[in-house]
């Protein structure tokens, strides 16, 4: 697929499925946090927390800047931070869901297991993205998911949210001759 | 985000959005400060030097923690005196450091360009704590970044610095970094203690602080250095306090959401009473915590991105 | 004996007012005749389109020795001064210990004509061990050679001591040179008190600690009828005492140096300690005043104040490195190409001030000057040749050049030294 777009309902379609992934984890819903990974990937665990409130129940959000917390900050330019972590709520015992727009190497969810690492001890971590890349570098999968994308280097998967690009929509571009 | 450099020597070379980064990369630091494990790993392994050759634990500590705070390794080296009265020169000194492996250099140095001459001579990065009366550049960036986390800007504010101008780093730093994000600067003291040729930096002169105080957003109050003045330039402690410290009865008449800020150590009853240092107009203990994410701030810019190798062009 | 002709060149001759193209003939160590078409040499130089002049003196150097030989030598510094084009140089008396006594005086003749370079006159120190109270035995010091008198490194603080050298010095008619500095008012500082000694929160020298004692010591002068000449002038204040002084009649002269003419103190902006001098590097405006006061003769003569020191000194912090900087083997350059080449100044003034007054201030008979029967000193100068300084490259033991990298036009090619002929590469 040379160019593949998905639109905006794609997106509301996939945070409700989201949902009922979160509903249909083996705790009490009082028992969740989802923790959102700074920039999009908090502004989609917003997304998915009012989702769930309009469902009855209220889940409590963290905003997680898992920049320090990078693998690569040693190369290359400096990384600018996104605005810190927002932790307010004790993770002990929890089970956290980690939610990013794309999953693609698997480091900056490792990154985000690392932080959260540092402020306590979830019981059960999950991963929830929009989009999978398939070519990732780190043995790490995302437990739910709206779409899996076959991608090799040199493509491009761009999710882009009304909070911060001004638009809902995924674009997915792949290299010429991939 | 603007951030290209190794070093941070002063506040006088950044650019307004250079300093504007800074300030907003420390305000994303702030939180570590608040979890019940203060750190991010974000400087793991690499080992930050403080190389001071003047007295001081507060600033000392404050880039200690900063750097732990990093998860980076510390260590410090104190001599006080002068290099020369040691026998081995300042590059000596840090070129048998960098040869241990290290990163970062934080020098406080009693001699302007102390900080410029180690930059020019080691791989590392380096921090400038203070070098003579010539800048303090993390001092200026706190006391800036309180006066925004109180006021929400810079712009157009009228900053007030009150003391030893003539002998302060911090009045540098602070000239520097208030008037290229728009506020106005004052300065106030005996007339001995202005430098000539003060003007050069285009801020007021005053030597009356009920004036200064009535028409000030922001009063920076400098301790009165008397272990860097050599010449006594006002006749006693006494008289100074009358005329120019800050008591709660002057406070009373400035703006009722006037900030007080005071870099420490104070001299509590010469240039600032303890009503006053204690007092709700005081930022003084947010100026301290706020350091710390400062520093954490300056350490990650500058030490990001790799480091080592040849000095770049700062 | 031995005749030279220098053949074909511009012969500038102050004293005499000679300015053309004329022969110079040597005989021996003496000048034989300066006209034209001369002919009868054992061996000619053809000095075609180059500049024949007296011997250039530097009045204001320091050599070191005996104290800091690391730094320079009498030996050094004379070679640095022939490669400089000066055929003789003035040595001030701050080295350890200093030249208070015949003793010391006579050692300074002895060890230059070991050297057997440059010609080195000593001058003697205004008061014993430069320690500025007692007055040094200046008689003698007279009769062993010294050509004046000052404390160079240090002002005469105690007025009355001052008038007691210029009343006293006067008698052996010799001058006093002054190196004038309040030192209360400079305390310690390291720049030029002013704007950019502001910013860069290094303390201050102000321009009225020059100028006070500036003044004080013509007056002194003119109660006194003694002979002042002020060292290393640089600043407007200054200019302006020692013009109106000179009206009134007062004995007074004054010397400026290339770095205080064509630096300032914006400078010291890069902490570098090449820039670090006392009396320290002063305005664009003090600079301006100096060049048109030198170009205009209210300033009679340019020294260098050539004061070596090692690297190991000066790559310290500004605030700590020793002041001073080497000029021996630039002044000529640098004050060629800016006056000459550059500010379209006639090639005569600067021989002028950097030979003829030098002599006539010091009363050096014989010398800066090419009259027929003075001493051959001669300094032979190449008005279009293109250099680049590079300290490392210095006769002198020294490497502390404010004006390293400069790109100058002007060089001096020869010398000769009562005589004796010196080709500079």
């Amino acid at each position: 697929m040379p160019g593949c777009l998905y639109d905006a309902e794609w997106i509301k379609t996939v945070t409700g499925q989201l949902a009922d992934a979160a509903l249909a984890e083996p705790v009490e819903p009082g028992d969740i946090v989802l923790a959102g990974v700074r920039t999009r990937g908090a502004d989609l665990a917003e997304r998915l927390a009012a989702e769930l409130a309009s469902r009855g129940h209220e889940i409590p959000v963290a905003l997680l800047d898992v920049t320090p917390y990078r693998d690569d900050l040693a190369q290359g330019g400096v990384k600018a931070l996104k605005g810190g972590t927002q932790m307010t709520m004790s993770i002990d015992g929890k089970l956290v869901i980690i939610v990013d727009d794309v999953l693609s190497s698997g480091r900056t969810a490792r990154a985000a297991m690392d932080l959260l690492m540092d402020f306590g001890r979830p019981r059960i971590v999950r991963l929830y993205a929009l989009v999978e890349r398939t070519d990732r570098e780190l043995p790490i999968r995302a437990d739910a998911v709206g779409a899996q994308a076959e991608t090799g280097p040199g493509d491009s998967v761009r999710v882009h949210l009304s909070e911060t690009d001004g638009v809902d929509e995924v674009v997915i571009e792949k290299k010429e001759g991939n | 985000m603007e951030w290209k450099r190794k070093h941070l020597l002063g506040l006088e070379e950044l650019s307004a959005e250079e300093i504007t980064t800074i300030l907003d990369t420390a305000a994303s630091f702030q939180e570590v400060s608040t979890r019940s494990i203060k750190k991010v790993p974000a400087l793991q392994g690499r080992v930050v030097v403080n190389l001071f050759f003047e007295a001081s634990t507060r600033t000392s500590n404050s880039f200690a923690l900063a750097a732990k705070r990093l998860s980076a390794d510390t260590m410090s080296f104190s001599q006080s005196g002068s290099s020369v009265s040691k026998g081995e020169t300042l590059i000596d000194t840090a070129l048998n450091i960098e040869a241990m492996g290290v990163d970062c250099f934080v020098i406080r140095h009693s001699a302007p360009g102390a900080a410029l001459l180690l930059a020019n001579s080691v791989n590392s990065s380096v921090v400038n704590a203070g070098d003579g009366p010539h800048e303090h550049p993390t001092q200026g960036l706190l006391d800036i970044y309180t006066i925004r986390e109180a006021k929400g800007r810079i712009d157009g504010l009228k900053v007030a610095i009150v003391g030893d101008i003539a002998h302060s780093r911090v009045a540098r730093s602070n000239i520097w970094g208030l008037q290229k994000l728009g506020a106005k600067v004052t300065v106030a003291g005996p007339s001995t203690l202005i430098p000539r040729g003060i003007e050069a930096f285009g801020v007021e002169v005053s030597h009356d602080i009920d004036e200064v105080l009535a028409t000030s957003d922001v009063i920076n109050i400098l301790r009165i250095q008397l272990e860097r003045q050599e010449r006594r330039n006002f006749p006693s402690i006494r008289e100074y306090a009358q005329i120019f410290g800050v008591t709660q009865e002057r406070l009373s008449r400035a703006k009722k959401d006037i900030l007080v800020m005071h870099p420490g150590p104070m001299n509590r009853g010469v240039e600032i009473t303890p009503e006053v240092a204690d007092g709700d107009q005081s930022v003084i203990l947010r100026q301290v915590t706020n350091g710390l994410a400062v520093r954490m701030a300056v350490l990650y810019l500058c030490m990001g991105g790799g480091g080592g190798g040849k000095p770049v062009d700062n | 004996m031995s005749k030279t002709l220098i053949r074909g060149g511009r012969v500038i001759d102050p004293e005499s007012g000679f300015d053309g193209e004329a022969d110079v003939m040597i005989d021996g160590d003496s000048i034989a005749k300066v006209g034209t078409g001369l002919s009868g040499a054992d061996e000619t130089i053809d000095a075609k389109g180059m500049i024949v002049a007296p011997g250039l003196i530097d009045m204001h150097v320091h050599l070191r020795e005996p104290g800091n030989s690391e730094e320079e030598t009498i030996s050094s510094g004379s070679a640095a001064a022939i490669a400089g084009g000066f055929t003789s140089v003035v040595a001030m008396p701050n080295s350890e210990p200093a030249v208070d006594n015949e003793a010391s005086a006579a050692f300074v003749y002895l060890k230059a004509s070991e050297a057997a370079k440059a010609n080195v006159f000593p001058v003697g120190a205004i008061t014993k061990s430069r320690a500025g109270e007692e007055l040094s035995e200046m008689g003698l010091l007279s009769r062993a050679g010294a050509v004046a008198f000052s404390d160079d490194g240090d002002p005469v603080s105690n007025a009355q001591i001052m008038r007691s050298a210029l009343d006293y010095a006067a008698m052996f008619d010799r001058p006093v040179l002054s190196h004038c500095e309040v030192k209360e008012l400079v305390g310690s500082g390291v720049m030029n008190e002013g704007e950019r000694s502001c910013l860069l929160g290094l303390p201050g020298m102000p321009d009225a600690a020059e100028e006070i004692m500036a003044n004080r010591d013509v007056r002194l002068a003119e109660i006194t009828g003694g002979k002042l000449h002020i060292q290393h002038i640089t600043t407007q204040g200054s200019v302006d005492i020692v013009r109106t002084a000179r009206a009134r009649g007062v004995k007074v002269s004054a010397e400026a140096t290339p770095h205080h003419m064509f630096l300032t103190d914006a400078d010291v902006a890069t902490f570098d300690p090449s820039f670090k001098m006392n009396p320290p590097l002063r305005t664009e405006a003090d600079a301006e005043a100096l060049v048109a006061a030198v170009v205009d003769g209210t300033i009679e003569a340019i020294a260098s104040d050539h004061a070596p020191h090692s690297s190991e000194e000066k790559a310290i912090e500004f605030l700590y490195a020793p002041f001073g900087c080497i000029g021996l083997e630039t002044t000529l350059g640098v004050v060629w190409t800016k006056l000459v080449v550059e500010g379209g100044v006639d090639a005569s003034i600067v021989i002028e001030r950097m030979a003829a007054a030098p002599a006539r201030i010091l009363g050096l008979a014989g010398r800066g000057s090419l009259a027929e029967g003075t001493v051959a000193d001669v300094t032979i100068i190449d008005p279009a040749k293109q250099w680049t300084v590079d300290p490392a490259t210095f006769k002198s033991k020294s490497r502390n050049c404010p004006f390293a990298g400069w790109e100058l036009t002007g060089k001096a090619t020869a010398v000769f030294v009562g005589g004796k002929l010196f080709e500079i590469d």
